[in-house]
């Protein structure tokens, strides 16, 4: 492929806001047209980036949550969410939502049993937040 | 709109008594809880601008037009800047829709709180304002209307509520919103004085200045309720909405200067210790409003820009600085 997605969306962007929203003018549509193309340069900025550092972060969630003492397991809530990620083939687009849920569930019990773990979890999910932040883009004068 | 047109003129002529007619009516930009529209009327004592509020198909929040329209009236007549409501259409007989019109305050002009350095030099007095308008509303004792036109919410019943609107709504594990509501619902304050109304979206974006930064007029009351004091002041001074810039709040004045207006100005005492919690709180209850509005557009009954940012930007800001608040208060 020749433009890769980010660069893909920010074109997309570039067209939006140069050739549709000025075409349009100043009003509810102009605007919205505007905030389209602030939508497509949003999304692109960093995009590859964001991309680049999910496979090292899904594989330290995989880790966490392979933590899980045997406590944790027992419960219902956690054995659920266990359940639903083990059904979940590692190639599944769900695969992660479904390992989410196994980390909510632990850190849930981990709150109330094990402070420790408790921690790691949220340092999990602070370098997640992390990742995934986007910058406001500037856009194209 | 010619439909909307003939309906307004409709109704103003049965509100005034006279025939009247509407024209340029066009329709605000952004807004996701209500469509605003401004208007002019016209008829034999004059011409007037007018603004309607109604809802939308869709929006980030179903909140009481009835309590809207009290709150407007209420802040109205104590002489805070605030829009005159003129009518409520509380079944959409009148407006095609549930809502109600208001007397325009001419002159103004909201600030994308995304933008830095928008209230240029005046920054720290459009602050002063503010912050003595947020405070001249902290002062104002509920009375017996106000109570019976807007919800009781203090720190427990505003958690429940958000909790509620996650539950609902969450397209996939929110892990740091559910993080969040346990370490809320364990931390409960004691109210941080009597309650008083609370506007419940008082921030940058919703009240208008003129062309020197001053402040004419807080808008989008839809949220409002009977609570804590420490609520508005936690959400305007939440960082989403501080125009990306260190040390200041709302981009207007310092939190000091801040706090010492509002306090001035309603005879309160800051508490910081509630005020902590309010802070966490302002994020879960950002993240709840994301999260509804992905749903809404992911289950594809809006395509309104404003809603798929919502769920795309302030989602993710949100996460991200109630992760690190947890680690701060969990620490």
């Amino acid at each position: 492929m020749s433009l890769d997605l980010s660069q893909s969306l920010a074109s997309l962007g570039a067209g939006q806001a140069m050739l549709v929203a000025p075409t349009l003018g100043e009003g509810y549509t102009g605007k919205t047209a505007g905030s389209i193309a602030f939508l497509l340069f949003l999304l692109a900025n960093g995009l590859e980036a964001r991309l680049a550092r999910r496979p090292a972060l899904t594989a330290g969630l995989e880790a966490l949550v392979a933590q899980a003492p045997p406590a944790a397991c027992a419960d219902p809530a956690m054995a659920a969410a266990l359940s639903a990620m083990r059904d979940t083939p590692a190639d599944d687009p769900q695969r992660f939502d479904r390992l989410m849920g196994a980390l909510a569930a632990l850190h849930a019990w981990a709150d109330a049993a094990d402070p420790p773990l408790a921690a790691r979890c949220l340092d999990w999910l602070v370098l997640w937040a992390d990742s995934e932040h986007l910058e406001i883009p500037a856009l194209p004068a | 709109m010619p439909e909307l047109e003939d309906r307004l003129s409709a109704l103003l002529t049965r509100l005034d008594g006279t025939p009247t007619s509407v024209d340029e009516l066009s329709r605000f930009h952004g807004g996701a809880a209500r469509e605003t529209w401004r208007l002019r009327a016209t008829n034999a004592q004059g011409q007037r601008w007018l603004v309607m509020r109604r809802d939308p198909a869709s929006s980030l929040i179903d909140t009481s037009r009835a309590a809207e329209f009290h709150v407007l009236g209420r802040a109205h007549a104590a002489g805070l800047p605030a829009p005159q409501p003129l009518h409520l259409d509380q079944t959409g007989a009148d407006l095609g829709a549930p809502g109600f019109l208001m007397a325009e305050i001419p002159g103004g002009h909201a600030c994308s709180p995304f933008e830095p350095d928008v209230y240029g030099a005046a920054a720290a007095e459009t602050g002063k304002a503010l912050f003595t308008a947020l405070g001249r509303l902290h002062a104002l004792v509920p009375d017996a209307a106000d109570r019976a036109a807007l919800p009781h919410q203090d720190a427990a019943g505003r958690l429940a509520h958000w909790k509620a609107e996650i539950a609902a709504h969450r397209l996939r594990p929110e892990p740091i919103a559910d993080a969040a509501c346990r370490w809320l619902e364990a931390s409960i304050p004691p109210p941080s004085g009597p309650e008083t109304i609370v506007h419940g979206d008082f921030r940058s974006g919703n009240f208008l200045v003129d062309d020197q930064n001053r402040l004419i007029a807080i808008l989008d009351w839809e949220m409002a309720h009977i609570g804590d004091p420490m609520e508005d002041l936690a959400w305007v001074m939440d960082p989403l909405w501080g125009h990306g810039m260190e040390g200041v709040v709302a981009g207007t004045c310092t939190r000091e200067a801040a706090i010492d207006a509002w306090e001035t100005a309603s005879g309160r005492t800051f508490d910081a210790a509630s005020w902590a919690w309010w802070r966490l709180f302002a994020g879960f209850q950002g993240l709840a409003i994301w999260i509804t509005s992905s749903f809404e557009v992911a289950h594809g009954r809006t395509a309104d820009p404003s809603m798929i940012f919502a769920g795309i930007l302030p989602y993710r800001f949100h996460n991200r600085m109630v992760a690190r608040l947890l680690k701060e208060l969990t620490a």
